[in-house]
């Protein structure tokens, strides 16, 4: 049995939950290009759709609050409901941000019922995204179960309904191309009962591929196995201000220091990572997002540096920064590299840091600091200059 | 601000955060004051309390007042008996006194 965990129209919901005043009002997320990405159902019955730019949609519904696309809030989002997946599933496999399949079966020895796993998957996700989940033999089937579930519900569909179900179904539900359905429609066939009384090689000839495909879903064939995704090893780091950061040198020094911090983990030693992913959040809650593949893996914390600086400083950020994360990504055994003769830079960089580390193990923190500059023009004095750990 | 806690590597699970901070510079002391007429006349500093001579300026500064925790103060520049100089500051949303250089 597949279980469907879905959050509808994710980008609205995102919004809708960090705006409650907006649940029940038309409303649109408005994408980078004007069009809109998302809609609430009290909009579409203004006749707004997906297919519109915001002009067109303030123009059919003049009450409509449109919402600014905030890529990397949705991303961060979804990200931390895969990890909470990912902690009570085993075979999770995410297939757009709002929905994911998790093997069913072998959950319920610990949850005692299919009903009892859905339980638990909801449990993952905010009840503010307001999730729905729902259980069948198929992946399509577990989809429709979820849609039809209620908000923060769960549907379950067992195999001697399944064919039931999926008779009652609109063949609008189909993963299908707008062409074919509009093609259905003329042709009268509404719901996947009728769609499935005719014969297969019929609905293939009309519609290719894609009509044998829609055939074998309406009679829930489709038992191709969940595809999870690889886990990679990640190690992350952040660091949270009580004072938003404007000035540039302050936010690259507090960059540094926090990805300073990730590489001297005991638990990096012997690892390289292929790839960087800094995210930083203003204190209005809008985010940054960038992520950085090296040309090699990289183990070493000033190669790091120098790969992400030139993108931190010629970066754009949508405020002043409380919030900065650093994380690493596909950690790999770190392999041998030919290093220079040592040098007397070199020589005198390896005295300072044992002698760091000495210092470290004698008070348990680093007693050495660094000034920088964070908002040498503020009127309040304690904005001006910050002490940051001297991690080398 | 925000006090860290350890993060780990996992091999099947993300690492969880670890939350650490910038330290602020020339973060202002509490001090206690009496005042009369709104100005500071006697301040308890090293366990005993100490005139103030003569207050060498004033001004006042406001900030951030869409954040939660806004800063309305009003700054002294006094000169303490003994010619010492002192910065304080009342902080005017709860009537505390700090100082602070200024």
């Amino acid at each position: 049995m597949v279980g469907c965990l879905l959050v509808a129209r994710f980008p609205l919901a995102c919004e809708l939950a960090d705006h409650p005043q907006l649940a029940g009002l038309p409303a649109v997320v408005a994408g980078e290009s004007g069009q809109v990405l998302a809609v609430s159902p009290e909009a579409e019955g203004w006749g707004v759709g997906p297919d519109l730019t915001i002009r067109e949609a303030i123009g059919r519904c003049p009450g409509l609050a449109v919402l600014e696309e905030r890529g990397a809030r949705y991303h961060a989002r979804w990200a931390e409901i895969l990890a909470a997946l990912e902690r009570v599933a085993f075979t999770l496999e995410p297939a757009e941000p709002g929905k994911a399949y998790i093997g069913i079966d072998e959950l319920v020895p610990h949850h005692r019922s299919p009903e009892g796993v859905l339980a638990a998957l909801l449990g993952c996700v905010d009840p503010d995204l307001r999730p729905r989940a729902g259980a069948a033999p198929t992946r399509f089937a577990a989809l429709l179960a979820a849609r039809q579930a209620s908000s923060g519900g769960a549907l379950v569909v067992g195999e001697e309904e399944l064919v039931r179900f999926l008779a009652g179904q609109p063949v609008a539900a189909l993963p299908a191309s707008p062409e074919m359905l509009r093609r259905l429609s003329v042709l009268r066939l509404t719901t996947l009962g009728e769609l499935r009384a005719l014969p297969r090689s019929a609905l293939a000839a009309q519609f290719g591929p894609e009509g044998a495909r829609a055939w074998d879903l309406a009679w829930g064939q489709d038992r191709s196995p969940l595809r999870p995704l690889p886990r990679q090893t990640r190690m992350a780091e952040s660091l949270r201000l009580e004072t938003p950061l404007v000035s540039r040198p302050a936010i690259l020094a507090a960059w540094q220091e926090t990805l300073g911090r990730l590489g001297h983990r005991r638990e990096l030693r012997g690892l390289a990572a292929r790839q960087i992913e800094l995210r930083a959040a203003t204190e209005r809650g809008r985010q940054w997002a960038r992520r950085i593949t090296f040309k090699e893996p990289l183990a070493d914390v000033h190669g790091m540096w120098s790969a992400v600086r030139s993108a931190l400083e010629e970066a754009s950020f949508p405020g002043p920064l409380a919030e900065l994360a650093v994380e690493l990504h596909g950690l790999t055994p770190a392999g041998g590299q030919q290093l220079a003769l040592p040098s007397t830079r070199a020589t005198m960089r390896a005295r300072l840091e044992e002698g760091m580390r000495q210092l470290k193990a004698r008070y348990g923190y680093c007693p050495l600091g660094r000034v920088v500059e964070m908002e040498p023009w503020s009127r309040i004095p304690e904005r001006r200059l910050a002490l940051v750990d001297f991690d080398v | 601000m925000s006090e860290g806690g350890r993060g780990a590597a996992s091999r099947d699970r993300r690492a969880p955060d670890t939350i650490h901070r910038l330290r602020r510079l020339n973060a202002p002391a509490p001090v206690e004051v009496r005042a009369a007429d709104g100005l500071p006349r006697t301040l308890l500093l090293d366990r005993r309390w100490r005139a103030v001579a003569r207050v060498e300026e004033v001004w006042r500064i406001e900030d951030g007042w869409w954040r939660p925790r806004p800063v309305a103060r009003t700054y002294y520049r006094l000169l303490l008996e003994g010619d010492r100089p002192l910065t304080v500051y009342r902080d005017d949303l709860d009537d505390s006194w700090w100082t602070q250089r200024a």
